[in-house]
């Protein structure tokens, strides 16, 4: 295998004073542009009294404000842009339908360098153009699909767009067939096709699979372990919230010693959730990114709720990057399922507009066989008649499922359960029970 | 090559440059672009020690010059060509040139041991036949007064008696400035040869389109602050830079008047 140089060795083994004066460079113009044409910039800065002018070195970053996920929610659709829509070529949204969706818009400049990144991964993953990488991915208003398939073009690797709207069995019978060598998909979903080739009568022998790069969900070393072993593949983890970038931000070399992050597209800081102040060198915290080659949709200092640490060790592979843990965990209570992720309160809200089912519910998310599943467990409500027809209910477990399955974008197992029996729950009880390993 | 970090300068009361950070590799063609008033000129006469620098840092080779007076700092070899080109029109072309490896034969002297021995010190004959060679027009003109040249040889020949102190790396102040059309084009093709011999050059213009063109890296400076970097093509690609610098009716330096 040919793991002998990155995609860009000039950015991905820049020296890091070199990288240094590259980021203040990026990053004041950065911020002199999103002080100019976002006003919620404008405002926050002005209301920490932060001057500009004196941002001298990177470590000033840390007395700028912070940006969340509410804000940027509370832009939509298109506050946080800092350049007009006439400039934006493309749109995507983060996952869920309900509530609000964060809105990124990238320029054509942020669409080249989103494919130097997410090429310079999948290149460090071993993809090259003798390759045939099959996407298993969502292709819809969430970048991931996109990222992905503009990077491996790049690389010049043919690329199947297979998406997650064709059946598991296609997708093996595409993958046999058209002998393809790299999956990209989600974990949860690469153990579905794994545990499904006996079902569809496809040998492992039969397939061409070298490589596996994976992303969009929490994963474990077992599951990691699982899928080389079932797949017969080396696998690489990847990292790249849409409302940053989309794939591209990290993703691990043929060391697997964590991400190496695009430093020279972002600059990244690890804090302590709960006092803001960053954690000390290699100490477990908050992934914060900023963006500083982004026109469309600039980030400043925003707090990823992704758990990680950070290792700044040069890597014995060449790149100069800061390499990230994969991430241990959320700091609010997203739950990515299938590489979905969504909120309890999404859950909350579609259960309101149903009838027939109180607000009360739990959610239980578990692992079977590799496979990630979601359970969710409601009240039926007692206001309603008829409560004994066996028809009735089970038109309403499915009203419950295909509503969550239109907003949300998941298949959860639907159970109803006697009025009041997770009312009466003592207190403290969660709502959301976790029992995947790791 | 050369490394500037949160450079501020200004004239009294007023502040130009607000903090500037910016670098350029050794061969690179590195452009400036911005409106007028934006602080262009501003920089290049900071960085070559005319103006005094009020705040940060200007690294060259490794060595900071940002206290240096400016005519050590052409010793170190970064010089500029000034815009509206500043040649003695009552001397002659060669007397021009000559002028311009003034600072070069005095460091050449035994008492400027601190020196670096570099090809700086080759004489200045020797250098004036390079230039002749690279500008065959300076030649045919070397006795004839500089005042009686067009404004595009005129260009030609401060960009020649800056070239005559060797400078390895070269600033040069809106080139384009004042010539017809057609001879940007010539001057322009100076430049890109000029970089294959090696020489790296910062240039600063409001004609985005042509040094853009030719520039491998760029910056948009607007009130003495930087706010796009990235990228020739990147930059030309930036419908802000489209709307602001290049214009929809502006012509490409190739299409003839």
């Amino acid at each position: 295998m040919n793991h002998t140089l990155p995609y860009n060795p000039k950015c991905e083994m820049i020296a890091r004073e070199e990288l240094q004066q590259l980021q203040l460079e990026r990053l004041q113009s950065t911020l002199n542009r999103v002080y100019r044409s976002v006003a919620f910039y404008r405002t926050a800065f002005d209301a920490h009294k932060v001057n500009l002018e004196k941002l001298k070195d990177l470590r000033a970053l840390r007395e700028l404000p912070f940006t969340t996920k509410e804000d940027l929610q509370k832009s939509y659709p298109y506050d946080m842009f800092a350049v007009p829509l006439r400039d934006i070529v493309r749109i995507h949204t983060t996952s869920g339908t309900t509530g609000k969706p964060i809105v990124v818009g990238y320029t054509q400049n942020d669409l080249r360098s989103w494919r130097e990144c997410a090429a310079r991964l999948l290149t460090a993953a071993g993809v090259t153009e003798h390759d045939v990488v099959q996407i298993a991915l969502h292709y819809s208003l969430v970048a991931d699909g996109f990222g992905f398939h503009q990077g491996a073009e790049r690389l010049g690797a043919s690329v199947i767009p297979a998406s997650l709207a064709t059946s598991v069995a296609k997708q093996i019978v595409v993958m046999r067939d058209f002998k393809t060598t790299v999956l990209i998909s989600t974990p949860s979903h690469a153990l579905t096709i794994a545990a499904s080739l006996d079902e569809v009568q496809v040998h492992l022998e039969r397939l061409h699979l070298r490589l596996g790069l994976f992303g969009g969900e929490r994963w474990s070393d077992a599951v990691r372990r699982q899928l080389e072993q079932q797949l017969r593949i080396v696998s690489t983890d990847t990292y790249g919230p849409t409302e940053v970038l989309g794939p591209g931000v990290a993703g691990e070399c043929h060391l697997h010693q964590g991400l190496h992050l695009n430093e020279d597209h972002f600059i990244v800081e690890v804090i302590d959730p709960t006092t803001l102040e960053p954690v000390g060198p290699g100490e477990e915290g908050e992934l914060v990114l900023t963006t500083i080659t982004k026109e469309g949709f600039p980030l400043v200092r925003y707090r990823t709720s992704d758990v990680t640490r950070l290792d700044p060790a040069p890597c014995p592979c060449g790149r100069t990057f800061v390499r990230m843990a994969r991430v241990m965990g959320r700091t609010d209570d997203l739950i990515l399922v299938q590489g979905v992720g969504f909120f309890p309160s999404q859950i909350e809200e579609i259960l309101a507009g149903i009838d027939g089912v109180s607000p009360y519910f739990q959610i239980l998310v578990d692992q079977d066989r590799g496979v990630e599943t979601i359970e969710v467990r409601v009240e039926i409500s007692d206001r309603i008649p008829f409560l004994d027809e066996v028809k009735t209910i089970e038109t309403l477990r499915q009203q419950v499922a295909k509503r969550i399955k239109a907003v949300l974008d998941i298949d959860p197992k639907v159970t109803l359960l006697e009025p009041k029996s997770l009312q009466s729950l003592p207190a403290g009880t969660p709502r959301i029970v976790d029992r995947r390993p790791g | 090559m050369l490394r500037i970090l949160n450079l501020e300068a200004g004239y009294g009361a007023l502040r130009v440059l607000k903090g500037i950070s910016l670098h350029v590799s050794p061969g690179e063609i590195v452009a400036v672009i911005g409106a007028n008033g934006a602080g262009k000129t501003t920089l290049l006469k900071t960085i070559a020690g005319i103006l005094k620098a009020r705040a940060g840092e200007v690294e060259f080779d490794k060595r900071r010059i940002h206290n240096d007076p400016a005519e050590r700092i052409v010793r170190y070899g970064c010089g500029l060509v000034p815009e509206g080109r500043h040649i003695f029109s009552t001397l002659t072309v060669r007397e021009n040139l000559l002028l311009g490896a003034y600072s070069v034969a005095r460091a050449s002297r035994p008492w400027h041991f601190w020196r670096r021995r570099t090809d700086n010190q080759r004489r200045p004959d020797e250098t004036l036949a390079q230039i002749y060679e690279l500008f065959g027009i300076l030649k045919e003109r070397s006795s004839q007064l500089a005042g009686t040249l067009s404004g595009g040889q005129q260009q030609m020949l401060a960009i020649g008696r800056a070239l005559m102190a060797r400078p390895r790396l070269l600033m040069m102040d809106e080139p384009s400035l004042g010539v017809a059309p057609l001879v940007v084009k010539d001057i322009y093709r100076t430049i890109v040869n000029l970089k294959r011999t090696g020489l790296t050059i910062l240039l600063v213009e409001q004609n985005a389109r042509a040094a853009l063109a030719v520039a491998d890296r760029g910056y948009v400076i607007e009130t003495g602050q930087i706010v796009l970097q990235g990228t020739a093509r990147q930059l030309c690609d930036s419908p802000e830079v489209q709307r602001a610098y290049l214009g929809k009716e502006y012509r490409s330096i190739d299409e003839d008047e």
